[in-house]
């Protein structure tokens, strides 16, 4: 995309008026997404993201500009506008650029483009006529599946050169239930930073699709949920979006360096129950929100962020941890060139506990058993969170009676982690993609089948 | 780059007619913090979208590396991706419309300001916030953005438009906190041109409503009547587009297929939609990304249900014409709207409260994303706003989820209040008094 020594000449303007980092991002980023209704492709297009964004830091403030022309003469000129906008001369030098190098982890063994067409497809209508032939209740089923390449290159003044490349291809699967007037639909997407090897070896897509139409139909006839405080038991795998939403964002740099964050200044204190830990970890072998470096070009890290309730560790991009006198610890993520990088969450999860499922739905009286749960928000100052829950059923003296459908949960980060009483040993995790300031990104979310002693369940049902 | 030659190099390898639009856009952003420029950013970036017929199928594909090297991509990846479909539908290149709405929507008042004096004037609204009240803890974020975009639509069947729009956004967030309470306010303000920009205003107006949340708790979980602020309303609408769109209607999958000409909602319900609007230029459109002359119209008329959104596409199947509804979607085209107008009533919102008596003012919804069901439309959405006793507002609440379904809540509305905003989702509408939804809380 650019030699190293025209990198060398720009990041010099970056450092021209005092500032003490510059930094160039550079993208090569193709994709292909393919939608099929009722079995028979109906759309399909391709992009190609392209451009380079530039940043430069001076202490505690930070300026950015991003185009997609990056001929040599349009980027000094962009890097002329950025310097221009701080007072002072130059007070340090672009170190010499060698590239950082490590053994790439997340490498596709069947690239997308090699797959021919024809594959592809024979796969996923396996899964729309798995979904299609469950049951004459299922009306409609669309797939939509998408592939993308990232190739990344970064150059600071620090002397780094960073390449990355990130391969990842998601599926997503919707059935629709439809009896008179009533719809409902429900979805199953899973992905990863892999190749199509992902989809052929470890997906069976014929037994998630039925159990995605079998979800649609129990959800079509369940009853409203009712809407009270009860126990809930969030189910393992996306159930972890609990502690994304409630957890995760507040612990990210970008909130808790300006002291916005409810965990703010709290490290080493119970922010948690005691069955409580949690990780963030960027390197888990094609896990869809790893990569061989962060955005900034650091190695991403297995963060420990909770241990047995205590805090332990925050989401760090380098930036933000000036602030906290902290270095950068491989969290700092953008959606494109177009973004700002900032700290992000990768593949953020609790960790196994010593219950087990049954011990749980055993010992609840009365609660909620969210066995599949949509998305949600959280504001990470006040902490207020919600999210949906998209298949749920009633649990009565220790046993799964009925299935309930439209609740929401809704509570405060600083305590729903304070009332997780029971963890299981069943972890899983599930695709995601989480939206912020720094655009949308891949995320894992993940968790074993876990307990809260109370929360607001708001239903359509009453109470 | 040269278009001249994607047109010809297209013809060479057997693509029968083909569209490429350009959007062009400069961006400049400002956002300050503790009395210092904590984020500045510049941009310009230029998408080119391309859709071409191949063997009667469209093929799609996107680009922002605008060298002549991607000519060939370019044109491989639309012969691909048309060869891939298997559907049976009409690809339609767009062959002109005979007229066109002109207005003047660009406006360079906002280049013609020093960056010093924009940042100065966020400065002092911070300052003027934090001076406030001695409850507003911290001006969280306060940032301004300001865009210009040119968008260029040509061809191979003689279409050539171009329309440029400029505008800008004041946002703002604060903390109030109140012994351990902590609560915040958000306050944006969309702009046409830079006399309007008013920072002071949007920070202090995100500052009253942070500290009237302050001590907010949930209430008692049971039905309540419901008055709905126009910017969650504008959620609601939002969510209704779905319902609307002529693809879904096609495919059987929207709750108003098949119901047009009937009366689908309350009788105080009257949607418009107005691509012409003299009064908020940023949502102006003349054409629909696919060269489609657009127009105002009534979508819902006291109730009944007018008309669906269409683009070329799904107009051709349903055997009408297209509505100018076509918009960019990725590289393909999808449906979309330009200003969307619930149209006001004549009571005030304090009126209105009057005739409620009792119940809930509900000024802000969370989770729409996820707690919204566009499908079947039912809805739990965790919510905040105030308690209404007696016909005025007593205190706040917080932590509450309201539940129901999308279209019985237009069918429920019970009255219209004159309070209309605009939001950046480009809606504009009322506070709206439903007669009840389900609350859950303690």
């Amino acid at each position: 995309m650019i030699s190293k020594a025209n990198a060398a000449k720009i990041l010099d303007v970056t450092l021209a008026t005092g500032a003490d980092f510059g930094e160039l991002f550079f993208e090569d980023t193709t994709s292909t997404s393919m939608r099929l209704e009722n079995g028979e492709v109906s759309k399909v297009s391709s992009g190609n993201e392209y451009g380079c964004g530039i940043r430069i830091l001076k202490n505690d403030k930070c300026v950015y500009g991003y185009t997609n022309d990056i001929s040599m003469k349009n980027l000094m000129k962009l890097a002329n506008t950025l310097k221009d906008s701080f007072d002072g001369t130059k007070t340090c030098e672009v170190k010499p650029l060698k590239e950082v190098k490590v053994k790439a982890k997340h490498v596709a063994k069947i690239p997308y483009d090699s797959v021919p067409i024809e594959e592809q497809l024979e796969y996923l209508k396996k899964g729309f006529k798995a979904a299609k032939d469950y049951d004459p209740l299922i009306d409609k089923v669309d797939i939509n599946f998408s592939t993308s390449n990232q190739k990344v290159v970064i150059f600071n003044t620090d002397g780094k050169i960073v390449k990355d490349t990130r391969c990842r291809g998601r599926l997503y699967l919707t059935a629709i239930a439809k009896k008179g007037d009533q719809m409902q639909a429900n979805g199953v997407g899973p992905g990863a930073q892999k190749g199509f090897e992902f989809f052929k070896d470890e997906v069976d897509i014929e037994a998630i699709a039925k159990e995605c139409a079998k979800a649609a139909i129990t959800m079509l006839n369940a009853e409203e949920c009712p809407s009270k405080v009860m126990p809930v038991i969030l189910d393992n795998g996306f159930g972890g979006v609990i502690f994304h939403e409630a957890c995760g964002h507040p612990l990210e740099a970008s909130a808790v360096s300006k002291n916005l964050s409810i965990f703010s200044n709290k490290l080493g204190q119970k922010i948690a129950s005691d069955v409580v830990s949690a990780i963030d970890d960027g390197t888990i072998e094609g896990g869809w929100g790893s990569a061989n470096f962060d955005d900034e070009g650091n190695p991403t890290y297995r963060n420990v962020l909770i241990k047995d309730g205590i805090l332990q560790n925050y989401l760090i991009d380098n930036f933000n941890g000036r602030a906290m006198n902290r270095e950068g610890n491989g969290a700092c993520r953008r959606e494109s060139y177009k973004n700002e990088p900032t700290s992000r969450m990768s593949n953020t999860f609790i960790d196994n506990g010593k219950s087990t499922f049954d011990e749980i739905i055993a010992s609840t009286k009365y609660g909620l058993y969210a066995k599949s749960l949509g998305g949600g928000s959280v504001n990470p100052a006040t902490g207020d969170f919600n999210f949906s829950v998209s298949e749920g059923y009633i649990v009565e003296n220790g046993k799964i009676t009925k299935p309930v459908k439209g609740a929401t949960l809704i509570g405060n980060g600083a305590n729903v982690l304070l009332k997780i009483d029971m963890v299981a040993n069943n972890l899983k995790r599930a695709q995601g993609i989480c939206g912020a300031s720094s655009g949308s990104i891949p995320v894992d979310v993940g968790q074993p089948t876990l307990r809260v002693s109370s929360m607001t369940v708001g239903g359509r049902g009453g109470n | 780059m040269n278009f001249n030659k994607i047109f010809l190099l297209a013809k060479e390898k057997g693509i029968e007619d083909l569209e490429l639009s350009i959007s062009k856009s400069a961006k400049l952003s400002i956002s300050i913090f503790h009395k210092k420029v904590e984020s500045y950013n510049v941009a310009e970036n230029e998408t080119l979208s391309a859709r071409g017929i191949y063997k009667g199928k469209m093929g799609c594909v996107y680009t922002e590396n605008l060298t002549n090297q991607s000519t060939d991509f370019i044109i491989d990846e639309i012969i691909k991706n048309a060869s891939i479909i298997e559907e049976d539908k009409p690809a339609i290149i767009f062959e002109g419309s005979k007229k066109y709405h002109r207005m003047k929507t660009y406006n360079d008042s906002f280049n013609k300001v020093p960056v010093k004096d924009k940042i100065n004037r966020l400065l002092k609204a911070e300052e003027k916030a934090l001076a406030y009240d001695k409850r507003i803890a911290e001006v969280a974020s306060l940032s301004y953005e300001e865009e210009e975009t040119r968008f260029h639509l040509i061809n191979s069947k003689g279409v050539n438009l171009v329309q440029k729009v400029s505008d800008a956004m004041c946002v703002c967030e604060v903390l109030a906190k109140e012994n351990e309470d902590l609560k915040t306010g958000f306050e944006y303000q969309i702009i046409s041109s830079y006399d309007e920009f008013d920072p002071d205003k949007v920070a202090l107006e995100a500052c009253k409503s942070a500290i009237s949340q302050l001590n907010a708790e949930p209430v008692k979980s049971k039905k309540y009547k419901i008055l709905l602020d126009g910017k969650v309303m504008s959620s609601m609408i939002s969510s209704l587009k779905r319902s609307l769109s002529g693809e879904q209607v096609n495919r059987n999958k929207s709750y108003l297929a098949g119901k047009l000409n009937q009366k689908v909602f309350s009788s105080k319900v009257t949607l418009l939609e107005n691509p012409h609007s003299k009064k908020y230029p940023f949502f102006y459109r003349g054409f629909d990304d696919e060269g489609v002359a657009t127009e105002k119209k009534k979508v819902i008329d006291k109730g009944v249900l007018k008309t669906y959104f269409y683009n070329l596409e799904a107009a051709a199947q349903a055997g009408v014409s297209s509505t100018g509804n076509g918009y960019n979607s990725g590289a393909s085209i999808g449906i979309g709207t330009s200003l969307l107008i619930l149209k006001a009533g004549k009571k005030s919102k304090e009126e209105i409260m009057q005739k409620m008596k009792n119940g809930l003012y509900i000024t802000d919804i969370q989770g729409l994303h996820a707690g919204m069901d566009g499908l079947s439309g039912n809805f739990s959405l965790q919510a905040n706003g105030y308690l209404i006793e007696n016909g005025a507002i007593v205190k706040p609440v917080n932590l509450i989820t309201i539940a129901g379904n999308l279209f019985d809540l237009f069918e429920n509305i019970v009255d219209v209040a004159n309070d209309s905003t605009i939001t950046y989702s480009g809606i504009e509408t009322p506070s709206v008094y439903v007669r009840n939804l389900v609350v859950s809380g303690k």
